[in-house]
């Protein structure tokens, strides 16, 4: 029992002190001689704790695989199960299940009072969850003017690859991340189309005369010269002396060339190689060649020009397989090249270029976007959010207490083992904060809050619902003597701003998984681990 | 593969004297067992993993049997020889002599109680205390089969999974079932094909498994046409060789070319092959092309160009399947063109998209089989990897028990029995109730019976049959019809003994009665079926131990050991959750104690077992795979068995 304390312990203070906006950060080296890594976010912590003890690896690796679906919340996977395992270990064995059943019935009712309908139409609402995300992790760097700025993009992001009327059936858009090391922040921007970097001058393109509207040529295939590809079959060939099969390919490759230039196609873009000599024929013709694309870029490419992918060049390609660009517009964003290229079509395709001054905090702003991006994503499926900042899990911890004493035989778990939830969940509020903070809940919405000195002007609560005022009574988070009414008012309609609002998907799963991870340690009587024979 | 420590300079000596030993005895004799213990321990992994292998559960019976059985020999060696001690003054030469005769003594009496007299148990005694049960298809059927995968994934996965697990596999059953009309088809279609219909999700709830209309082919499109999604029939082949850019009649994968021009032209003759292959495709209706192999750029390409859509690297087993259930040929790649036609085109009701975790996969929802039924895939969920695969191994597990289930049935006979007292006592819900904190007098303890033939007035040959004279009420056991020379399930198929050590008991009970009838002369065969009748009583006995640590404790801790052999009808209620009928196939029951009581044959091999080839993480069951794995999981036995070498004290080897 004490050393699962003691290996979860370790996990714990790492857990604790990453969560939230006031985390730490880690500095992450994996010993083998790679880079250091600063970051307080899961998707880099999770990977680097993968050292310890069994029932570390099994806790690491339930966030990890939730982080992986929901991106968000793997620290309070591990932080949640962790405290649940840890209050109950001297408990034995019950189920947990039932409580948690409990509470994610409750917040998918009608009745719950700590989520909101999140309204696709109001971009308060919208922002309010994106801005949760961005100011979660410190290693971003970011001030309160940069968070800002760069919410505002994320959304803008998204919300261009949400398709229009006449496009609805076609599903989601992309936004493809580029990153550029060496500018501040506000460099960052979101351009419609797709910046494809380029090894090319720029200044190559911008004396090009390109027409309104052109022809371009998507090629999937490698135009290097190289003879056939054979799938899974390794293929061999023999040819006689003399004979240079190179050159044999080289003339198909002319007379592919020949195609694209009849066809009237002004930019051909390669996944591939494509062979110099080709390369050098087209641009004599003035066709501009852009090769070395890789598989990435060619799902936002295809979709961009309409283009089909030219997968064979020893036939000429049919008309339909070229796509259509409006404009080839050469940008310099620092010291990188790129080519934005753009279509006059309604496509739900762009580029958010994220620029910071730093290796670690840009990596760190890459995987934030990404996080904010999919969690607006998440919220199309499911069109709720719940609050942030730690009222939820307050919230939740005196629904569980209230609910366990008023219908004991109903829920039939007991009062002791319903608490050690609830504290479990209060625990996870309170990392929030550093220690020395005192928490508070307030008797209308029961929200969390917590201050550090003893006026009570001004407080609000952690997620800016609740403000201090005279009908608004605050009393500890935690445990009381005498039970807490739980019979708040509803919801105002019109929600104040600004709110901090969590991801309702992400958090249903994380909490499902902790309790559900918790649960599977606590029945464990024995764990068995591969001993090599000596 | 782990280094095989030395045998020492006096193994072989063992070796040669081991033949005609059990390996029970085998190990008391050695007088170094510590340098042969890397070695038993692969033997005797050996044994469980064929054992699993054979019937998906009873690995850890089978350690705590032979556990039980090796603790009991030392013992009865043990005393006999204080006895001798005490009661001779021979000399320490004579003494070995005498130790070692009694050893052979007592190797020979268990396996001549393991041949004949488990035999005649198993035969005779056991099957009057069996519940036959009615196997149909329908709602009977589903809850005879919830009971029992109930009452299988208990002990295989932990309490929350194993609810879900009853419930979604049960159905999964019962789905395929009523397509086939026939429960023991079914599982042989889906032992058959259980990696193929089973999905494994990570980073969701358990709750979240569920079933999927369609068959999860474990691939994404390499070329997915916007169309697709909106057709109410789509028309697939299935490709499972590559095709190859020029023809070639013995698959020669060399080419020869005169010149360039020829180069170009078998290059060009190529494309144009793949081409034409497309369009031939187009021209049958086909709107999606299936394949076990990359295929080359330009058949994408060709694909693309004509809006078909294409999934390929397919596992070979999918892909045969695949044929299977809608029942076409995989597409020739080298031959006419104009050969392909509807034989190689199958029809779907539709093929989607589908992201079952992190992979992205594609449902095809294939149109009523010719077999009847609706294909369906179990989507298994979990938060990590080692679970899912957990309870993955547990659906396989439960699989094959159910196999065993099947195994003879249509084979056997049916006889049909009377449920009276002088037939034996068959325990039913109502009788388990009233029993429990009334254990029942010695005076209706069940009687031994010899071997009834008069009772054969009626043999049926058919499940058909079976079910209908269920129907009429009546209750049957199954039983084979002896013939000399003929190999025999002495067990029979089909039915069923409540779980919670009922089969070990009625063994135990049965050995102990043969015991006292013995001969007073055969002192040494008592003996024999003393100490395996005491090994039995390890089963009941540590699901006892494990129970007493939960909610049954005060209940159960008031009964002691014998009381419990007497009155067993009545313990097992308690066992039993006090009104759940738990059910158990006895036949596995009869399996583990076969395995145990007979390991001379495995001795054989010992040989064999010695060399580095023996791999010694295959014998483990399930769930010890499942640690090999990964993180952790929950035991019922707490026994210090590692993942692959059974620990010293397990085994109570003397050292």
């Amino acid at each position: 029992l004490s050393r699962r304390k003691a290996a979860l312990g370790k996990l714990y203070k790492v857990a604790r002190s990453s969560y939230g906006p006031n985390g730490k950060i880690k500095l992450i080296h994996n010993g083998l001689g790679g880079i250091t890594v600063a970051s307080s976010a899961s998707q880099v912590l999770l990977p680097a704790l993968d050292r310890g003890d069994m029932l570390s690896r099994f806790l690491l690796e339930s966030a990890r695989a939730h982080v992986q679906r929901c991106s968000d919340g793997g620290l309070f996977v591990l932080l949640f199960s962790v405290m649940l395992v840890q209050g109950c270990l001297h408990l034995g064995l019950e189920s947990i299940i039932q409580l948690c059943q409990l509470c994610v019935e409750y917040l998918q009712s009608d009745c719950c009072r700590c989520r909101v309908q999140v309204d696709l139409s109001n971009l308060e609402q919208l922002l309010s969850l994106t801005r949760t995300v961005m100011m979660s992790k410190p290693a971003c760097l970011l001030t309160a003017e940069e968070a800002e700025t760069m919410t505002h993009l994320v959304l803008q992001a998204f919300l261009r690859t949400v398709p229009d009327g006449a496009n609805a059936g076609q599903g989601l858009g992309m936004t493809v991340l580029i990153s550029v090391l060496g500018c501040g922040v506000e460099a960052s921007r979101v351009l419609p189309g797709l910046l494809v970097n380029t090894t090319t001058q720029v200044d190559h393109f911008a004396s090009l005369q390109v027409p309104k509207e052109f022809l371009v040529a998507v090629v999937s295939t490698s135009l290097a010269g190289d003879i056939l590809e054979g799938g899974d079959e390794v293929l061999s060939y023999e040819v006689p002396l003399g004979m240079d099969e190179e050159q044999a390919v080289l003339s198909m490759l002319f007379r592919f060339g020949e195609w694209i230039v009849a066809a009237g196609v002004r930019l051909m873009v390669c996944q591939r190689v494509v062979h110099p000599l080709l390369m050098q024929v087209l641009q004599d013709k003035g066709i501009v060649v852009l090769h070395r694309l890789g598989l990435e870029v060619m799902d936002p490419l295809l979709r961009l020009t309409g283009a089909r992918p030219i997968g064979s060049f020893f036939s000429e390609p049919e008309s339909t397989t070229y796509g259509v660009l409006r404009s080839l517009e050469p940008v310099k964003i620092g010291c990188k090249d790129f080519l934005l290229l753009q279509t006059s079509r309604s496509v739900p395709v762009c580029t958010l270029v994220l620029c910071h001054r730093t290796d670690a905090s840009l990596n760190e702003l890459k995987i934030v976007c990404k996080v904010a991006e999919h969690l607006l994503q998440l919220v199309l499926k499911q069109s709720y959010a719940l609050f942030g900042g730690g009222c939820t899990e307050s919230h939740l911890a005196t629904f569980v207490r209230h609910q366990v004493c008023s219908h004991l035989t109903r829920w039939a778990v007991k009062v002791l083992f319903a608490q050690n939830f609830a504290s479990s969940l209060e625990n996870v509020a309170k990392s929030l904060k550093p220690d020395g903070f005192l928490h508070l809940v307030d008797n209308k919405y029961v929200n969390n809050s917590s201050l550090m000195v003893s006026t009570l002007e001004g407080l609000h609560c952690a997620c800016g619902l609740a403000v201090a005022n005279s009908n608004l009574s605050w009393c500890t988070l935690g445990p009381t003597e005498t039970e807490r009414k739980f019979e708040g008012q509803a919801l105002p309609a019109t929600l104040p701003s600004p709110l901090l609002l969590d991801s309702f998907s992400a958090r249903i799963n994380a909490l499902l998984v902790a309790v559900e991870t918790a649960s599977v340690i606590l029945e464990t009587k024995l764990i068995i681990e591969e001993s090599h024979l000596s | 593969m782990h280094p095989l420590p030395s045998l020492g300079t006096d193994s072989p000596r063992f070796l040669q004297g081991a033949h005609c030993l059990p390996v029970t005895l085998f190990l008391l004799n050695s007088q170094n067992p510590g340098s042969l213990l890397t070695s038993t321990h692969l033997l005797v992994v050996d044994c469980i993993s064929t054992h699993c292998r054979a019937t998906g559960d009873g690995a850890k019976s089978f350690v705590l049997l032979l556990s039980a059985l090796l603790r009991g020999c030392k013992q009865t060696l043990e005393a006999e020889h204080l006895g001798l001690l005490s009661h001779s003054s021979s000399n320490t030469c004579f003494r070995d002599k005498f130790r070692k005769a009694q050893q052979k003594r007592l190797a020979s009496d268990l396996q001549a109680v393991s041949r004949e007299t488990l035999h005649e148990i198993f035969k005779g005694e056991i099957p009057g205390h069996a519940v036959a049960q009615d196997w149909t298809t329908d709602e009977r059927g589903r809850r005879v089969l919830k009971r029992v995968l109930k009452s299988y994934f208990a002990t295989k996965v932990h309490a929350r999974m194993s609810g879900v697990l009853t419930t979604l596999v049960c159905d999964f059953v019962m789905r395929f079932a009523c397509g086939l009309h026939s429960l023991s088809g079914t599982v042989r279609f889906l032992l058959d094909n259980h990696f193929e219909l089973c999905t494994e999700v990570l980073g969701r709830p358990v709750d979240r498994s569920h079933h999927l209309e369609g068959l999860v082919l474990h691939r994404d499109f390499a070329v997915q046409h916007s169309s697709l999604k909106d057709k109410s029939l789509v028309f697939f082949v299935v490709f499972t060789e590559p095709l190859l850019p020029l023809s070639s009649e013995e698959h020669d994968l060399t080419f020869s070319f005169s010149d360039e021009l020829d180069f170009q032209k078998c290059h060009l003759g190529a494309s144009r092959y793949v081409q034409k292959l497309v369009e031939r495709l187009v021209q049958i209706g086909v709107h999606a092309v299936l394949s076990t192999v990359k295929q080359i750029p330009s058949f994408q390409f060709y694909l693309k160009l004509n809006e078909l859509s294409l999934v390929e690297c397919l596992p070979e087993e999918e892909g045969q399947l695949l044929c299977k259930l809608a029942n076409i040929f995989p597409c020739p790649s080298l031959s006419e063109i104009s050969c392909i036609d509807c034989r190689f085109v199958g029809q779907a009701s539709s093929m989607k998209s589908v992201l079952l975790g992190q992979q992205r996969c594609v449902c095809l929802q294939l149109e009523k089989t010719s077999e009847g039924f609706f294909p369906c895939s179990l989507i298994l969920c979990a938060p990590i990897k080692g679970l899912v695969s957990q309870s993955s191994a547990a659906f396989l597990g439960a699989l094959k028990t159910l196999r065993l289930w099947f195994k003879t049935t249509e084979d056997n006979t049916v006889v049909p029995i009377e449920q009276s007292a002088a037939n034996g006592f068959l325990p039913d819900n109502m009788m388990l109730q009233n029993l429990v904190g009334h254990p029942i007098s010695n005076t209706t303890l069940p009687q031994l019976r010899a071997a009834d033939t008069s009772k054969k007035s009626v043999c049926l040959n058919s499940d058909a049959t079976l079910r209908s004279s269920q129907v009429a009420g009546n209750a049957f056991i199954l039983s084979d019809q002896l013939e000399p020379g003929k190999q025999h399930d002495l067990i029979n198929a089909g039915c069923l003994l409540p779980a919670g050590g009922t089969f070990e008991l009625l063994t135990h009970y049965f050995l102990t009665s043969y015991a006292t009838r013995l001969d007073s002369d055969n002192r040494s065969e008592t003996v024999a079926y003393l100490v395996l009748a005491k090994a039995l009583l390890s089963i009941p006995q540590q699901l006892l131990q494990n129970r007493c640590s939960s909610q049954a404790k005060r209940r159960v801790t008031l009964l002691h050991l014998n009381e419990m052999i007497t009155h067993y009808v009545s313990i097992l209620a308690v066992c039993m959750n006090s009104n759940v009928l738990v059910l158990y196939h006895h036949s596995l029951g009869w399996q583990d104690s076969q395995d145990v009581c007979a390991p001379a044959p495995e001795l054989s091999s010992l040989r064999s077992n010695l060399g580095p080839a023996t791999n010694c993480h295959s014998g483990v069951s399930q769930a010890g795979q499942y640690t090999n794995k990964c993180a952790v999981r929950r035991t019922d036995v707490t026994l210090g068995v590692l993942s692959a070498s059974l620990s010293w004290w397990t085994l109570k080897i003397p050292s």
